[in-house]
């Protein structure tokens, strides 16, 4: 039976990982840890869940939305900053369990899991976040689309663990979407996921296309092949289905009790083709809009003419 | 005419709500006698191995470890089951599926308790495990018991198959691929086991049939019957799978080994490896009707999985070949079933038994002929609906009443049907972008479900029942009540027949020590059964209640009945007078015992039954073509209970058959890899939850009164489930064009059938039509 140690400082927690760091195993909301328990070697379960350093979510000093390790997924889909710059990222928190996993399992607790299933990966990755470590010798940063080396796998050292989540806001008008395929609609861990982040420009363009997938290889998976197809392009069905192909072509999925290689391979193309159907029928409705407004303002001024 | 009814049919609250709500009610995983001692079970990790040896010296040595128990310290008979006792209380030389028990181990701790399970050394040499039931019935193969591997095998003809499908313009054949299936109650067997006040070896746990655990658990342990005392009242979920024994000889022994009280509760591990499961079936239809849509063959295979051990197999096969033909006419029938060893867990009794596999049979295929008639599938299925007088698919006369023709009308004129077109077009709530990619359908179907144990197996139901000087009544009945709400349901018909306002009964069941042998709780029957031993009771207690008053107070001779208020009253020939004066001190106890009346004929073990109850499920489905993403969107249900005692039990028994019949048609499978169990946890067996439920459940009751039934009532408890799968499986094909004949139907085979069914796709149906 492991051994129990609540800390309420990050300085002790530190102090504790360089002294016994391949022993411990953190624990944030327990939601992954006390399903399966970690390796026989982490003899000492170490609660981090009362270290208010840890917690909150606000703006840094550089001016980036920061995400505490121990932001619960509730906190961060209800978040005014999230809405506002990281809507991706809400999106993804929202997708996650049910409303108890959700208050309970935490942002830090998602990322040092590490399962290649994890919901917020693909999110994080397109919004171009980091991470930062913390570790008794000092602090580092490193993005989220380098943190895995493979399944349940980090470069983390063991004296170190996650303090925050840094996402660089997003301005102007964006389009996003998180889609999950899962083996039913909710307390569910994605078969296959897809994020998509971008700026939106007149004449129904997205720039700044980001788009990455997760469950379908050992670690997140960005896609740039499908980003280059939809950079600054008009978006069309056509287009669409050719990005679509371009997920199902980078996929590598691997058969599992939850689902199929085959159906993970088709299932990335059909969400992300779900996600950008939605927004192009977002963008048409939102053009016509602006349209009507136009003429409407158009035929107020001849009328007073 | 009959009187308006005060209490039954209404919106009844249930009598445990505040209890269950909170929290005070105890169930048996709740329960913790003094000085108590907690057990762990050694299972066999293999699906098939000798036991070469069993060495608990380790185990004995580990702190707080007061017994270790193997097959050497069962005192009496070491086996058990229902029907044939082939199952060893512990496993001495042999194990034939992963869970099956080897030693118990009683502790201070539950810690201690596990800790010496593990340190238990189990020699095994390992055998080959028999996984195909196809192939375990060869000659050829290894036998799992003496008798071979076919643990029963049944087959029946009427007329001639062979002439009907000559005479058929359509004919249709398939083969569907049932998986096994996990009751998933929310609490997982358990219980505790102490010697009670009179020195009685006591087991409080969850069974569904008190009497006889008590018989199961004195076979065991050598011991006379009236020195064994079997409770279970209150359980937390059955649905068959507490049928069998579970815990209670394993709780049994220990303390009969330490003399202490002794507490059991599975983990859910344990529980999904070790209880019975629905039987994976494979079921093989061909089917033929008219040109106008006379059913005239049905011919079925049925093989079903027993896995390990005999349980109800028999029984639950015997109800598939019954229940071959669905709610049907049918002139010419051939039906071969089979339920075969192996090691693949282990199946017995789940709501349905039997049924649910011949009903996904049935009605895929009737629906698969109509479409080749292009007849309306309600139509073509009252067309062929069994009417009082017709004969059953084996032959035997339909005596009671028979719903199935009223619940397809029913459903002919229910919302979901009538605005078929409009439903199946309705994709308002779908994102417009995605609407061309988005398929909705809708289907139907029509069952029949035997009620009671049918001919052949004991089926009495015998109850208590007390009257008390302030107006107060007890009724004993050894029934369970699993969250069906069936003390409820007892203590409403109660104050329907006897003026005595609900609150005013207690319910004790569940208990050897207390209660008559009312026999089991299952099979659709408590409601029937019970209902009518009370009413027999309350016709005696009235007349007992008369034959006092003839000689306390002089009236003349004449039943007397009870009359509420504050001050309880009897009324009888000789005027009114008051109950506690008449009574004294004393309460007025009478009993009561109700025969199930059964079939003229006897074809097996359990069959045929004389009494059904009938339902048609319409269930609507949304299918997502790009994910395979399968939305049931509505399910309307006409269930033929007769009378309905309690509408709100009705309509909760009705919603929680949807949301498992849904579990059987899109999510669940116990799946197995050569006899090693792949889901043992939910986080595998994958369970729907509320939001895969939809909010739109419309039951709909259809009373054809059963004149043998309490107030014409029967059970609904298995028709409200079963129907709905195949409900499904054809609202698939009507929004797909695609037959799914293999469940669960999850997205991924969605979308492999519909690229096969791609031009280029390579999809093909076998389907007979003359001249075509
Ligand atoms: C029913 C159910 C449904 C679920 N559904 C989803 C879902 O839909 N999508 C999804 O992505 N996940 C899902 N999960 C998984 C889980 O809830 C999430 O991954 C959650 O975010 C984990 O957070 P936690 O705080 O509970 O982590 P914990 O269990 O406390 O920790 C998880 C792992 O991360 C490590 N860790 C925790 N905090 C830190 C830190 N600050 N620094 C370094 N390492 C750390 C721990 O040591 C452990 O190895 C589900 C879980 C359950 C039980």
């Amino acid at each position: 039976m492991p051994s129990f140690l609540s800390l309420t400082s990050l300085e002790d927690v530190a102090e504790m990982l360089w002294a016994e760091g391949p022993t411990c195993a953190l624990v944030a909301g327990g939601t992954d840890l006390l399903v399966r328990a970690p390796r026989p070697e982490r003899t000492l379960w170490l609660d981090i869940s009362r270290c208010a350093e840890l917690a909150g979510i606000g703006l840094d000093a550089q001016g980036r939305l920061r995400v505490g390790a121990l932001a619960c997924h509730q906190e961060v889909v209800e978040h005014p900053l999230v809405r506002r710059h990281a809507r991706l990222l809400g999106l993804a928190c929202a997708s996650v369990g049910s409303l108890q996993i959700r208050n309970r399992g935490t942002l830090g607790g998602n990322l040092g899991n590490a399962s290649p299933a994890a919901d917020t990966l693909p999110a994080l990755v397109c919004l171009g976040a980091s991470v930062r470590l913390v570790a008794r010798q000092g602090a580092r940063e490193v993005p989220v689309s380098e943190l895995y080396t493979g399944p349940g796998q980090t470069v983390l050292r063991p004296d170190e663990l996650i303090e925050s989540v840094r996402v660089p806001l997003r301005r102007g008008r964006a389009a996003a979407c998180f889609k999950k395929a899962g083996q039913r609609k909710g307390m569910c861990c994605s078969k296959a996921s897809v994020a998509l982040d971008a700026r939106v420009r007149p004449g129904l363009r997205l720039v700044d296309v980001r788009v990455a997938m997760g469950a379908v290889a050992p670690t997140v998976l960005g896609v740039p092949a499908a980003e280059a197809l939809l950079e600054g392009q008009r978006l069309s069905p056509r287009l669409i289905a050719q990005a679509a192909e371009a997920c199902v072509a980078a996929a590598r999925p691997i058969d599992d009790l939850r689902s199929s290689a085959g159906y993970r391979r088709a299932v990335v193309g059909a969400l992300l083709s779900e996600g950008l159907l939605e927004i192009l029928e977002r963008l048409r409705r939102a053009e016509r809009r602006a349209e009507g407004l136009r003429r409407a303002r158009r035929a107020r001024g001849r009328g007073r003419r | 005419m009959a009187r308006a009814l005060k209490v039954l049919g209404k919106r009844t609250r249930r009598l445990d709500a505040e209890a269950k709500v909170t929290g005070a009610l105890v169930y048996p995983s709740d329960k913790a006698p003094d000085d108590m001692l907690w057990l762990a079970v050694v299972r066999s990790p293999h699906p098939h191995a000798r036991v070469l040896g069993v060495d608990c010296a380790a185990a004995e040595a580990v702190p707080g470890v007061v017994r270790v128990a193997t097959a050497r310290d069962v005192p009496g008979e070491n086996a058990f089951g229902i029907a044939i006792q082939d199952q060893p209380v512990l496993c001495g030389e042999r194990v034939r599926y992963q869970g099956d028990a080897v030693a118990v181990v009683a502790a201070e701790s539950l810690r201690a308790a596990r800790a010496g399970a593990a340190a238990v050394r189990v020699d095994y040499e390992p055998l080959e495990p028999v996984v195909e039931p196809e192939a375990a019935m060869r000659p050829d193969s290894p036998a799992l018991h003496p008798g071979g591997n076919i643990l029963h095998q049944g087959h029946f003809t009427k007329g001639d198959v062979a002439e009907g499908f000559r005479q058929s313009h359509v004919v249709v054949e398939r083969e569907y691929d049932l998986p096994m299936m996990e009751h998933a109650y929310l609490e997982t067997e358990a219980g505790v086991s102490f010697y009670d006040e009179l020195g009685r070896l006591t087991v409080d746990s969850c069974g569904q049939y008190v009497y006889r655990d008590q018989t199961q658990i004195a076979r065991a342990l050598g011991l006379p019957l009236e020195r064994v005392r079997a409770i279970g009242a209150h359980v937390g979920g059955a649905f068959g799978g507490k049928d069998e024994i579970t815990v209670q000889i394993h709780l049994a022994l220990m303390t009969h080994l330490t003399g202490r009280p002794c507490k059991l509760v599975l983990t859910r591990e344990e529980s999904i490896l070790f209880s019975t499961k629905r039987h994976a079936t494979r079921v093989r239809y061909k089917t033929g009707c008219s040109r106008d849509g006379r059913l005239l063959a049905v011919e079925a295979r049925f093989v079903a999985d027993t896995g390990a051990y005999a349980s109800l197999g028999g029984p639950v096969l015997n109800l598939m070949l019954e229940h071959v033909a669905g709610p049907y006419r049918v002139p010419h029938v051939k039906v071969d079933g089979f339920a075969v060893y192996t090691n693949n867990g282990f199946a017995g009794a789940f709501r349905g038994f039997g049924c649910t596999q011949a009903c996904v049979g049935i009605e895929s295929q009737m629906d698969l002929m109509a479409r080749a008639i292009r007849m309306d599938p309600l139509a073509f299925r009252l067309k062929n609906a069994l009417q009082t007088g017709d004969r059953a698919a084996l032959d035997y006369e339909m005596k009671t009443a028979v719903g199935a023709a009223a619940t397809i009308r029913s459903a002919q004129k229910g919302k979901l049907w009538r605005g078929r077109a409009a439903w199946r077009k309705d994709l308002r709530k779908v994102p417009a972008a995605l609407r061309p990619h988005v398929k909705r359908g809708l289907g139907v179907a029509s069952q029949m479900q035997g009620m009671g144990l049918g001919i052949g197996l004991p089926d009495y139901c015998e109850v208590a029942l007390e009257l008390g000087p302030a107006g107060d009544c007890t009724l004993r009945a050894s029934t369970s009540e699993f969250g069906q709400g069936a003390y409820t349901a007892y203590a409403a018909m109660l104050a329907e027949r006897l003026d005595v306002p609900m609150e005013r009964v207690r319910i004790v069941g569940g208990d050897t020590g207390l209660a008559p042998d009312s026999g089991t709780t299952t099979a659709s029957r408590t409601t029937y059964a019970v209902g009518n031993a009370l009413l027999m009771a309350c016709e005696r207690l009235e007349a007992e209640l008369g034959r006092l008053a003839a000689e306390r107070l002089g009236w003349p001779a004449g039943p007397a009945r009870l009359r509420a208020g504050r001050e309880p009253r009897v009324q009888g020939a000789g005027g009114q007078a008051a109950l506690a004066g008449l009574l004294g001190q004393t309460p007025l106890e009478v009993r009561a015992t109700y025969h199930i009346p059964v079939a003229e004929v006897e074809l097996g073990d359990g069959l045929p039954h004389l009494l059904y109850s009938y339902g048609t499920h319409v269930a609507g489905v949304e299918v997502d073509t790009l994910t395979g993403e399968i939305t049931v969107q509505a399910v309307e249900a006409h269930l033929d209970g007769g009378q309905v005692i309690l509408r709100t039990g009705f309509e909760g028994q009705s919603e929680g058959g949807v949301a498992q019949g849904i579990g059987y048609a899109l999510f669940e499978a116990v799946e197995f890899e050569r006899g090693r169990c792949l889901t043992t946890n939910f986080n595998t067996y994958v369970l729907p939850t509320s939001l895969d439920v939809p909010t739109a459940i419309r039951t709909v009751p259809v009373v054809v009164r059963e004149p043998t039934g309490p107030w014409g009532a029967k059970g609904i408890s298995e028709t409200c489930m079963v129907g709905v799968t195949p409900a499904i499986l054809n609202a698939l094909e009507d929004a797909l064009g695609v037959r799914f004949t293999r469940l669960p139907v999850r997205a991924e085979a969605v979308l492999r059938a519909l690229a096969e069914q791609a031009p280029g796709g390579r999809a093909g149906a076998r389907t007979r039509r003359k001249g075509s």
